[in-house]
């Protein structure tokens, strides 16, 4: 069983008491803090799948961006591959924070809409200032291999359907080779034969490449089956610390009771 | 074909009044076509379905098969490049393809509204509040005070729960889920006879997309509100559908009441489609005990290339000889159900 060796296996991303708070209110008015994230610990091992599941405004997507270094977190420390991220400016953090991709939900807003397919894949290789022949050559190797033909090269976003453009996305993501890999409901949306179909990529990928996930979700059914550990995140709290899939056998019941208690 | 209204006809109507006994909407063989560069493709085929009053529709396919492009055309709503090439669209008896485009933005958001599938459909320079309220005002005469009680109890009902705040908020203030939220409210907030809900849940969690399904099936008890569901997602349809029309490539491939769809899927594609979704479970794990995750094989036909055949035998387990020679109709099966599977045409 992959449990087993998986056990042994080091941390690449530590998260301890990560804290972050929104500030709302207009500037003529009361303003006051949400908690968005309260003293958050995750462990991900190297090469395993962990899921983090929560409703919306839980404040799973304001960790994914701490942890890329979109927002600053206010407390708390991120370890990835064992250096702290908040210790770390200029070039130093930008190559590891290459290590580390995120794939968004909204795979519309997050391609450039006036650029051509290959364009986008190619685009993390033109900062990393990479040759521009072999540029274009590992661009659409990416894009075959999360299921584009390379005839589609010229096409821009508007002319892929929502799958197409989230592999698009996820194409763009593994061009760097990264070690982490947060996958922001990156199914979301999607036919459910491609969602196999990417689960499976990601999957092969994963082996292939011993990369680590975190997984944004909302689909229970889904992660069950997808990620090694769930973890639960409430009003910006993690409820119970990681546990296996298996132990979210009563989805709703489980993991959203909390909100009828709190809701009332 | 004339199936899918005989379907409807024998359906008890819940409604008591006669003019209402009738279909809501009858769509009879409509085609869309699109042009690009490199010619016209067909993206829905002959499409024929009916929905009577206070009915849940749930239309299931994957992308590209023209569900969306079916919804669209219903208001007028295609963009340029579509031209529907045929076919007759009623709506309580008038067809909507003859209506002048005054008359038809009197109808859209009225007494039918539409739910977009991405809520950029949001202008993003206005409150949110008001663009609800303006869609009200446009159809009812209400003051500014009246609009806004209104407005308060539907957010309340759809899971809005910071009125004022949400009411003030520019679309990019709100999550995704609650911009969702936004749009579903627009399309309900006149009480509209036929909601076209293109993945109405499609951004939002669990319990939100309950909450959301279950405010549906209430203005379905309360106001008899029909709703035509369109989804990817089995799983949603099978909670609230009374009906399913399943399509691929551009065409209705299988026809019937949810229950007996879900249970018992006649055509190859619905029965390889329900095998994917991860709640009806995993296929055995593979070589090396690897999770693997069921999918569809192949990949969707080129809508430029028409084959002779039936669209989905290249993917099909149970292709036969006649599968690439023909195109199977779509067969009655007792009145209840219609596929199109040459399957079962000897029967």
């Amino acid at each position: 069983m992959p449990l087993a060796d998986k056990s042994a296996a080091w941390p690449v991303l530590e998260v301890r008491g990560l804290c972050k708070a929104h500030t709302q209110g207009r500037w003529w008015q009361r303003q006051f803090q949400v908690r968005a994230l309260d003293n958050i610990d995750l462990t991900l091992n190297v090469g395993s799948t962990l899921a983090l599941v929560g409703e919306s405004g839980a404040g799973k997507s304001t960790l994914a961006m701490c942890l890329v270094g979109l927002l600053e977190p206010d407390a708390g420390e991120i370890v990835f591959d064992g250096r702290r991220l908040g210790e770390l400016r200029g070039e130093e953090r930008a190559t590891l924070c290459r290590k580390i991709q995120l794939i968004f939900q909204d795979s519309a807003g997050a391609l450039n809409p006036r650029m051509s397919a290959a364009e986008i894949v190619e685009e993390p290789l033109v900062i990393a200032g990479e040759e521009s022949r072999l540029r274009r050559q590992r661009a659409l190797r990416a894009m075959e291999q999360v299921g584009l033909p390379s005839a589609w090269s010229n096409r821009r976003p508007h002319e892929l359907s929502g799958g197409q453009r989230q592999r698009l996305a996820i194409a763009r993501a593994l061009l760097l080779e990264p070690k982490l890999v947060i996958l922001d409901e990156v199914l979301a949306g999607l036919d459910l034969s491609i969602q196999g179909q990417i689960s499976n990529l990601l999957l092969d990928l994963q082996s292939e490449h011993n990369l680590s996930y975190l997984c944004i979700s909302h689909d229970l059914a889904h992660v069950g089956q997808f990620a090694d550990e769930v973890a639960v995140i409430h009003q910006g709290k993690i409820t119970g610390g990681n546990r296996a899939p298996q132990a979210i056998d009563q989805p709703r019941e489980r993991v959203f009771s909390a909100r009828a208690g709190a809701g009332g | 074909m004339p199936v899918s209204s005989s379907i409807s006809l024998e359906r008890p109507t819940p409604g008591s009044e006669r003019e209402e006994a009738t279909d809501l909407l009858a769509v009879k063989d409509l085609t869309v076509q699109y042009c690009v560069n490199s010619g016209r493709f067909t993206a829905v085929n002959q499409v024929s379905f009916s929905m009577d009053r206070a009915e849940i529709v749930g239309m299931l396919g994957e992308s590209g098969c023209g569900k969306t492009s079916t919804a669209l055309s219903l208001l007028r709503l295609l963009p340029d490049t579509a031209i529907v090439t045929g076919g007759r669209i009623y709506f309580r008896k008038r067809d909507l393809r003859l209506l002048a485009e005054k008359q038809l933005r009197e109808l859209r958001g009225g007494e039918v509204s539409i739910i977009f599938q991405d809520s950029a459909a949001l202008n993003p320079v206005m409150r949110v509040g008001n663009q609800v309220i303006e869609v009200l005002r446009a159809h009812s005469k209400c003051t500014s005070r009246q609009a806004r009680e209104k407005l308060h109890g539907l957010f309340t009902s759809i899971g809005l729960l910071d009125f004022d705040r949400i009411f003030d908020a520019y679309p990019h203030q709100l999550s995704g889920g609650q911009r969702q939220r936004i749009a579903i409210a627009q399309a309900l907030i006149c009480e509209p006879k036929l909601v076209i809900a293109d993945e109405p849940t499609a951004h939002l969690d669990d319990t939100t997309a309950a909450e959301i399904l279950a405010f549906m099936l209430k203005m379905r008890e309360t106001h008899h509100t029909s709703f035509l569901i369109i989804s990817h997602n089995p799983e949603i349809l099978a909670k609230v559908a009374d009906r399913m029309i399943v399509m691929y490539a551009g065409q209705v491939v299988e026809e019937g009441s949810a229950e007996d769809v879900f249970a018992r899927p006649l055509h190859p594609y619905t029965e390889t489609l329900l095998r994917c979704s991860p709640a009806r479970g995993m296929p055995a794990a593979g070589a090396g005990g690897k999770k693997r995750f069921a999918f569809i094989p192949g990949n969707s036909p080129n809508p430029l290339e028409v084959l002779p055949g039936c669209s989905f035998s290249a993917r099909c387990a149970d292709r036969m000889a006649i599968c690439d020679s023909r195109q199977p109709d779509l067969l009655d099966q007792c009145g209840q159900r219609a596929v199109r599977c040459f399957k079962y045409e000897a029967q």
